[in-house]
């Protein structure tokens, strides 16, 4: 054991808590970087010297430097991302059909379909009346507007769904490409000191940023990648190979989501959860049931407004004329208008029950208001649409409450994922002090062995 | 545990965004003075809501209809009331001038007093409410009363404006003596058209609300409901219900069918749509009655819709049609019954003797739904009908509000003929008859008697309206304060909240505002 060792010594232990005074600064600098782990450096003691009986260990060496992360907590994250994609997706979706169809404000079919009785009401009491036909037709105008306009609403959310679909495949095809990217850096880097702490977090967060997008499940492999996988079991990423998604538009005019491998199948029943899945259900499930709603109510209006029309004599005394005519089935709130012969001459307007002209058509009309004809027999036209816009109340009550609550857990994640692997200013600042006292004492360690080089020479002066 | 910064910060920011909009959201309520400003704020509420208003807009149509119906009994009560008065002095003058002391010359002038009376009586019998004749019953193209009596009349006949048949060519007559005691409007209505051996029609004899009346009980629209499986449907109609006393069967021969009032050439025209949706179309006419069964029309309903379906009738006279087709099933069907045109032309409208003639210029054919009418005039002073005039004055609840000319005037629907018995006092005043004279005393009483019947008629509507007005009313309070009480927002119990939120939204601010100065950095000096 000599003395000049002991340079060496002091000079390890300089660099040991330089480097942990390294590691500190890079915590507190990453402090709001998101995904980042906070690293803690391992010393280890070396060298020893014996004496007689004993020995003494007089070195130190950095052994590590440590990602501190909870592999448990960042997959359970990855995977309420998944809920949250998805509760937060299908509130938004939920609130637009909720603003196009809501109905208690006033002024929406409900209030035309009223106002459209009503005219049928008036007109009983002056059946000759041209003031009166032509109120009704102008009601019977605004009620086919409210219902095209309200079904061209429902079309218009569900073609921004196609343009939304596709722009969320895009995103999770380039995710995708980053965490392969990430996994080849990885295998890259195996072995070496590198920066593979920073890789893996990147690694981490994508993987959460892909959750958000799409229900998926992730493996780790022996050689340190990921494979992300459908729930289906169709591989979305295996190792350093992936397999895009690509959208096809469907028959109905929506979207399809299939996987790049050569099957014919659309992964669509598949995709539950993330985003992508609340959009494949508000297109696929949701936004169909209102459009299949408006278009019931359509028709039912339609034929027995018809059918009661029909069997009606208008001034000139005929009969057998539709009130609304449709011209495309396929489409009927879209399409339905009065018919033709009726808005050229409101005179066709078919008010009476017999030839000498009475207005008793008119009221039996007005009484279809009372009629129970949706849901079999048990609702009016009127509260089958309250019934339709309590629906979508209550679905938008119950995502918004859904979407609460999968925030609250997410943040519970987030603070103990914070709480394992965040970093904390005082810590840090505590362990500065503490490396700034070590890397102090070493350097006071050099200028002892410095005096005792000197008082080693003076003895041999 | 570890606390660590961000965890820090995202508690505090998390718990103030939750403040924040749980503040707006009452803000928002208070502003608008509404608890639901959207159906997911309360969708039971929305929902509630939406039918309240729909409540309260049919009310106000009801409210409406029972205000005009108010004006018009109101105005129908004055003139029997002054009709009352004519026919006091009316009698006046006839007690006075059935006595001895009465001489031609006060005879005559009374006379003259009498043709005043009905003057007047006719001009308030004849008066309108807006453009409509209150004692018209429905009719409103000619005045109701007129000064002289006619005989019973069958009037032209007249064709609808639109029909295909062509219009004011004279290829239809009315003929015939009108055996009938009450004004009455025929009506045909042409079902297969075509030519006019060819073509089917149906009548009415009371102007098109009851097509064939009570002889052909066919003809209604079978309306369809829905099976319970998709590829199900049943039809229903109303055939008469018996067959000589028992159930009717495919098998049943049409002539056994009481009150179905089928004959030979009977035809149903059937038109539908089938499972697909295409629109289907056929026709069966009953060749001989008394050998033909209801098995012919099942087999040709059958034919009509195609192989997959299958027609069958219980004893209730419901036809049901099911298709086998998987898959949506848009099935639905009208079968509509019809008498065939008679060789010349010339169709008989019930028993009372009222016959139209179609005369079809060669190459000229009828269209489907064409109609052709024709007034019947029971003779008399009265032109107008017997119909009732109602409007709905709340929930499927209709009132008559006229009283028709015949029940207060005419001896066909009141006891005496109020006109008639005017114009023959006045008759016995001017031939000097004592005897006539005071053998008109009696028919006044009871004119006088049908008009307080009249009156007291108009009397019971009006309690009647009253009655739907008042819980109109009532239901009317109720659904506003219902609407209330779903709808407006409670501004005490806001403001309340509010102030509170208020409280937390400070405290959230005021720990964001310290977060950062609780951190080891302060106290480390150099």
């Amino acid at each position: 054991m000599s003395i000049s060792s002991l340079l060496f010594t002091s000079r390890d232990a300089l660099i040991s808590n330089q480097m942990a005074i390294d590691v500190t600064g890079g915590n507190i600098a990453n402090v709001n970087t998101p995904g980042y782990s906070r690293q803690r450096t391992d010393l280890k003691s070396v060298g020893n010297v014996n004496v007689t009986g004993a020995s003494a260990q007089i070195g130190v060496a950095v052994s590590r430097i440590e990602r501190i992360y909870d592999r448990f907590i960042e997959s359970q994250i990855i995977d309420q991302q998944q809920n949250t994609g998805y509760s937060d997706a299908l509130l938004q979706g939920l609130q637009n059909i909720e603003v196009m169809i809501d109905e208690t404000q006033g002024g929406g079919i409900s209030d035309q379909l009223s106002k459209f009785w009503s005219s049928w009401g008036d007109l009983a009491k002056n059946p000759g009346g041209i003031v009166e036909r032509s109120a009704l037709l102008s009601t019977a105008e605004n009620l086919t507007g409210s219902l095209a306009s309200y079904k061209r609403n429902l079309d218009a959310i569900k073609t921004d769904l196609n343009r939304n679909i596709e722009d969320t495949v895009i995103q999770i095809n380039e995710k995708v490409i980053e965490i392969k990217d990430l996994n080849k850096r990885i295998i890259e880097t195996a072995g070496e000191n590198g920066d593979k702490n920073g890789l893996l977090d990147k690694r981490t967060q994508a993987l959460k940023e892909l959750g958000a997008l799409i229900n998926i499940r992730q493996f780790e492999n022996a050689n340190g990648t990921v494979n992300a996988y459908l729930s289906n079991g169709e591989t979305l990423l295996q190792g350093t190979q992936e397999q895009a998604l690509s959208v096809q538009t469907n028959a109905d005019g929506g979207c399809d989501v299939y996987s790049s491998n050569l099957s014919d199948d659309s992964v669509n029943s598949s995709l539950t959860r993330g985003k992508l899945g609340a959009l494949i259900e508000l297109q696929g499930r949701i936004i169909p049931e209102y459009i299949h709603y408006i278009e019931t109510f359509t028709q039912s209006l339609a034929d027995r407004v018809n059918e009661l029309h029909r069997e009606g004599f208008d001034a000139y005394n005929n009969t057998g004329v539709d009130f609304f005519t449709i011209p495309d089935e396929e489409n009927r709130a879209g399409t339905i208008q009065v018919n033709s012969l009726i808005v050229a001459d409101v005179n066709r307007i078919a008010v009476s029950t017999s030839v000498i002209g009475n207005g008793e058509n008119a009221s039996n009309i007005n009484a279809i208001e009372n009629e129970l004809l949706m849901n079999s027999g048990t609702s009016t036209l009127s509260s089958f649409l309250a019934a339709t816009v309590g629906q979508i109340g209550q679905q938008v009550s119950m995502a918004k409450t859904n979407s609460d609550r999968q925030t609250v857990i997410a943040n519970h994640l987030d603070n103990q994922r914070e709480s394992v692997s965040g970093i904390s200013i005082d810590e840090e600042m505590i362990r500065l002090i503490k490396y700034q006292m070590g890397y102090n004492a070493a350097g006071k360690l050099v200028s002892v062995v410095d005096e005792m080089l000197d008082t080693l020479m003076a003895l041999v002066k | 545990m570890r606390i660590t910064d961000n965890m820090r910060f995202n508690t505090t920011v998390n718990n103030l965004f939750y403040t924040q909009s749980q503040y707006n959201d009452l803000m928002e309520k208070m502003v608008s003075l509404k608890k639901v400003n959207r159906a997911s704020d309360d969708p039971i509420a929305a929902t509630k809501i939406i039918d309240i208003r729909q409540g309260i807009a049919a009310n106000g149509q009801y409210r409406r209809n029972i205000a005009d119906c108010d004006t018009w009994i109101s105005m129908t009560e004055s003139k029997l009331s002054s009709a009352y008065d004519l026919l006091v002095k009316a009698r006046q003058i006839a007690v006075g001038q059935a006595t001895g002391t009465a001489n031609t010359t006060t005879r005559k002038i009374a006379s003259q007093d009498v043709q005043s009376l009905i003057d007047e009586m006719t001009s308030l019998a004849n008066s309108k409410s807006g453009n409509r004749y209150l004692f018209s019953g429905s009719r409103n193209d000619i005045e109701p009363f007129s000064t002289v009596p006619s005989a019973a009349t069958i009037e032209q006949a007249q064709e609808s404006k639109g029909n295909t048949f062509p219009v004011g060519q004279g290829n239809v007559v009315s003929s015939g003596n009108y055996t009938g005691t009450v004004n009455k409007t025929y009506a045909v209505k042409i079902i297969k058209g075509g030519a006019l051996a060819a073509a089917t029609y149906q009548f009415s004899s009371d102007g098109g609300r009851i097509w064939n009346g009570p002889d052909l009980n066919f003809g209604t629209i079978f309306t369809e409901t829905e099976g319970s499986g998709t590829e199900k449907r049943v039809l229903q109609g109303s055939v008469a219900n018996t067959a000589g006393g028992s159930a009717i069967t495919a098998a049943t021969v049409w002539d056994t069918i009481a009150g179905a009032g089928v004959q030979d050439g009977t035809t149903f025209t059937i038109a539908g749509k089938n499972h697909d949706g295409t629109a289907v179309s056929g026709s069966y006419t009953i060749a001989d009655a008394s050998t033909g069964t209801v098995n012919d029309l099942l087999s040709q309903i059958e034919t009509t819709f195609g192989s997959t379906v299958t027609a069958t009738i219980d004893a209730t006279g419901k036809i049901t049609v099911e298709d086998t087709t998987a898959g949506e099933s848009q099935l639905e069907m009208i079968l509509t019954g019809s008498l065939p045109m008679p060789a010349g032309g010339t169709v008989d409208l019930g028993s009372d003797g009222v016959k139209l003639t179609f005369g079809a210029p060669a190459g000229e054919t009828f269209g489907e739904n064409d109609i052709f009418y024709v007034n019947a005039n029971a003779g008399g002073y009265y032109q107008g009908n017997n119909d009732r005039l109602s409007l709905t004055i709340s929930r499927g609840m209709d009132m008559a509000y006229n009283i028709t000319g015949a029940e207060a005037f005419t001896a066909s629907g009141g006891s005496v003929d109020i006109f008639k018995t005017l114009n023959d006092l006045k008759k016995a005043l001017e031939d000097n008859d004592g005897q006539g004279i005071s053998g008109q005393l009696e028919n006044l009483k009871s004119a006088q008697d049908q008009i307080i019947l009249n009156q007291s008629l108009c009397g019971t509507k009006a309690n009647h309206s009253e009655l739907a007005k008042n819980s109109l009313d009532n239901l009317d309070e109720k659904l506003t304060s219902l609407l209330s009480q779903a709808q407006d927002a409670d501004l005490v119990e806001y403001t309340t909240r509010l102030s509170m939120k208020q409280v937390a939204l400070q405290a959230s601010y005021s720990v964001a505002a310290e977060i950062g100065n609780t951190t080891i950095l302060n106290f480390l000096t150099k």
